[in-house]
């Protein structure tokens, strides 16, 4: 039986580093009636800061656009999670995922944004077209509330 | 709000307390005070205590990594305090743990 949506939201905001506190604030008011764990909270939230401060740093270099934040949840204890930034976008989308890989190491990025991303969701899919901007999908399976722990 | 940054000083030690959050957007703040700390008062050793940061992405592990640069740059040692299983995680993940000392208090 395909799975059925159960709420949605999309929120639209500008890329100022103050907003990916708002991010995470945004997808925790979205998450916690779905009773995560700790543990999936902050696993989720620690991926979704990593893909705004990604629009930030590096798909709006210097300049402010906007960055679009979609969320998804569904009856069978998955949510998708969606970023998309309409900034210059990612030449080589695989060596941008490879470990340790920065094109700003002066800035103390240490190139592990798309790692954790990797690490903290179930399913991590980038789009991208240069010029054009870049879309980030995460999808996470809650654990069930009777079994969760922490 | 917690307190983002507490610096204090202990004979040749620089001892950097975080709080809160740590992003990239409060990291630029964090990462230029220890800095200043840094190359005014040239310790032997930079002590950064985590244990009061409730939130760390990589921005968190960028501060990190540049504070160690940045204290070989004048001799000094850095030794990582109080970090929390989260951030260990996040540390081994970029294999940081095989190269900052960690400690507990």
């Amino acid at each position: 039986m395909p799975k059925k949506a159960l709420n949605e939201i999309r929120c639209t905001f500008l890329s100022r580093s103050e907003n990916e506190a708002l991010a995470r604030s945004i997808i925790s008011g979205f998450l916690l009636p779905l009773d995560p764990t700790v543990d999936e909270l902050a696993d989720i939230r620690c991926a979704i800061s990593e893909a705004v401060t990604n629009c930030i740093v590096h798909g709006y270099r210097g300049t402010v656009g906007t960055i679009v934040l979609d969320a998804k949840s569904f009856d069978d204890r998955s949510v998708r999670i969606t970023v998309t930034d309409r900034g210059c976008g990612i030449e080589n989308v695989a060596r941008a995922r490879m470990p340790l890989f920065t094109t700003c190491p002066d800035e103390d990025r240490c190139g592990m944004g798309f790692s954790i991303m990797e690490s903290f969701s179930d399913r991590l899919s980038v789009t991208s077209a240069p010029g054009k901007g870049t879309r980030i999908t995460l999808t996470r399976k809650l654990a069930s509330p009777l079994k969760g722990s922490t | 709000m917690e307190e983002a940054l507490r610096l204090s000083y202990e004979e040749d030690t620089v001892i950097a307390e975080i709080g809160g959050e740590i992003d990239h957007h409060r990291a630029v703040s964090v990462r230029s005070q220890i800095d200043e700390a840094l190359f005014k008062r040239m310790p032997k050793t930079l002590i950064i205590d985590i244990g009061r940061v409730d939130f760390m992405d990589s921005s968190g592990l960028g501060l990190i990594m540049g504070r160690l640069a940045k204290a070989k740059e004048i001799g000094a040692s850095l030794m990582l305090r109080n970090p929390s299983a989260r951030v260990m995680r996040m540390l081994k993940m970029a294999g940081l743990d095989r190269i900052i000392q960690t400690t507990k208090t």
